[in-house]
């Protein structure tokens, strides 16, 4: 049987101060976990040199101990916390920080790095090495999951129940950014995709299975330890997956909500500079389309005397008044007598039309005013039947529309 | 475009005319909306070709606009809602949920204008009157329940929406 051999980098980075730094962190755990609390905030990732001595100062810590012992480097004039030490007093008070999607997309070349090392070994020993590599930073790519998802649950928590007073528009703000930056990054990259990260550990699962079956035991018990953990992390990863995108739903909807309360003071403090649609205001009329022009006219019936201010001076205003002798004064009463002799007409357009010309009224413009006759009288159309009626202006294409009754008015004798 | 009413009560045609040039909205639950569900394309292309208006929809209701109108009441309806919607929310409720599913009366909308610390004067005499409930009714915006109360329809949501347009507006302004 080969000797097994297993060279882990990770095991023989010893820290040569040993049981002092768990010391230390555990006898300045409140220094310690103010630090970690900066360091976490917001993704920064480092204290400043003044926030540190304020916070070395008020405990009696030595920033040369925190050097010394390498929790704590110096990097252009500011701090940074070892990760273990960071994620362990983070851990130690259930503190987490938002992983950036960057971060946790590394996992998926290092993955999959390790997994074609593992695909390409024949030899015991990298088999182990290689398995233990995978084992290891499936671990590390499940934690950092676990403690985005506790960090995002509950910052969004916070968001809901409004915990910091924020003004809408912050709310808004704050939804927005943790949406753009975090969630949906994050989603594309946990999201099941034949490239994303959720096949790559079915198919280290895999490969664990179909390499068990030509090794001894030692072997095989390590391959199976890798397919439990990726398993574990592939089920992990799915939860994270639901996680997210029921967090997402929140946000969204602590995003819209606010959009609109933002709106709605925005609007109350910036009336004069903002333009709001004309809800609510009558719409301008006027028939657009000759082609359409008789389509509408049901329309006109409703609307020409509610709702188109046509100025109809009555026929004493016509005979004082010199500036409008040209003015189209409609006689509707004369029209409706005349029309109440003709009854029944065959096309009550055409029969207005060349009742206007005997009249010497006929224009284009004076045609549509006359139109709103057809409010008081009763009209069947064609579908079929179309006719041509020519004016100086335009040719208008009407359908046919027989006529035999006039409706009772109340304002004059007809 | 050949003229060809779609096959429906003539009656019901006149009023959805009539209603949206009138800037009404209309909602869903209503006959009318039923058939400008049914026949919305048609409905889009005859306001357009008749009035050159553009006739506009969500899911739930059907409405025109026109920004050259003088603006009143629009502007008057959202104000009365945003101070309604902040005040609310000063009370840890969802003003938005509150304002599309619960009931209000002339008193409880004139409680919150006479007490907004923040927005006092924006209304004038810091109250609405019945005329007001009743517009909102006629233009569709409102149903009147019981006891001189009612609800919002579901039009309100435009209004709500028009709030999301402004904040955008804003933006824009800032950037």
């Amino acid at each position: 049987m080969p000797r097994i051999f297993s060279w882990n980098k990770k095991d023989t980075m010893m820290n040569s101060y040993g049981a002092s730094i768990p010391n230390f962190v555990s006898t300045y755990f409140r220094f310690m976990s103010d630090v970690v609390r900066i360091v976490n905030k917001d993704g920064d990732n480092y204290i400043t040199h003044e926030q540190l001595q304020l916070l070395a100062d008020r405990d009696s810590v030595s920033i040369t101990t925190l050097l010394k012992y390498k929790i704590a480097r110096e990097s252009d004039g500011v701090y940074e916390i070892h990760k273990r030490v960071a994620n362990f007093i983070a851990f130690s008070n259930n503190e987490f920080a938002l992983s950036s999607p960057e971060s946790v997309k590394k996992f998926h070349f290092s993955l999959s790095a390790l997994y074609d090392k593992l695909l390409r070994s024949t030899e015991a020993n990298d088999i182990i090495i290689h398995s233990d590599h995978l084992i290891s930073e499936l671990r590390d790519f499940s934690d950092i999951l676990d403690s985005s998802i506790t960090r995002l649950l509950r910052d969004t928590l916070a968001l809901k129940e409004n915990t910091e007073k924020h003004t809408p528009q912050e709310r808004f703000d704050i939804a927005s950014g943790i949406i753009k930056e975090y969630v949906e990054p994050l989603n594309e990259i946990i999201e099941d995709r034949p490239d994303t990260i959720l096949p790559l550990i079915r198919d280290i699962s895999s490969l664990a299975m179909q390499k068990s079956f030509s090794y001894d035991k030692n072997i095989e018990n390590k391959l199976r330890r890798l397919r439990f953990q990726a398993k574990y992390v592939h089920e992990n990863t799915e939860q994270f997956g639901r996680k997210i995108i029921s967090e997402l739903f929140t946000l969204r909807k602590i995003k819209k909500t606010n959009s609109i309360l933002s709106g709605a003071i925005a609007w109350l403090e910036n009336k004069t500079t903002l333009t709001p649609k004309g809800l609510c205001n009558k719409m301008p009329i006027r028939v657009h389309s000759k082609a359409f022009f008789f389509e509408a006219i049901e329309e006109l019936e409703l609307l020409l005397e509610e709702d188109i201010d046509i100025d109809t001076p009555t026929l004493e205003e016509v005979s004082k008044s010199t500036k409008i002798e040209h003015y189209f004064h409609l006689d509707k009463t004369m029209y409706l007598t005349a029309l109440e002799k003709a009854l029944p007409v065959e096309n009550i357009f055409k029969w207005i039309y060349n009742e206007m010309k005997k009249h010497n009224h006929l224009s284009y413009e004076n045609y549509c005013i006359t139109l709103s006759l057809l409010d008081r009288i009763d009209v069947s159309y064609s579908k079929v039947d179309r006719d041509i009626l020519v004016f100086e202006t335009c040719d208008l294409n009407i359908p046919v529309a027989k006529s035999t009754t006039i409706l009772r008015g109340d304002n004059d004798g007809i | 475009m050949e003229f060809e009413y779609p096959e429906k009560p003539k009656e019901t045609h006149k009023i959805i005319v009539k209603k949206l040039l009138h800037g009404e909205f209309i909602s869903i639950g209503k006959r009318e909306y039923e058939v400008l569900w049914s026949y919305k394309e048609w409905y889009k292309s005859f306001f357009l070709d008749s009035f050159n208006i553009e006739l506009l929809n969500s899911e739930e209701v059907f409405y025109c606009t026109n920004p050259t109108g003088g603006m009143n009441f629009t502007k008057e309806v959202l104000t009365v809602l945003a101070i309604l919607m902040y005040e609310i929310s000063k009370e840890d409720a969802d003003p938005i949920i509150e304002i599309q599913n619960k009931e209000f009366s002339l008193d409880r909308i004139n409680h919150y204008l006479s007490n907004s610390v923040q927005f006092s004067g924006y209304i004038s005499n810091n109250k609405i009157e019945t005329r007001f409930v009743n517009r909102l009714e006629q233009m569709g915006l409102a149903k009147k329940t019981n006891n001189d109360k009612f609800v919002f329809t579901r039009a309100i949501n435009i209004f709500l929406k028009e709030y999301d347009d402004l904040t955008e507006q804003v933006i824009g302004m800032e950037e």
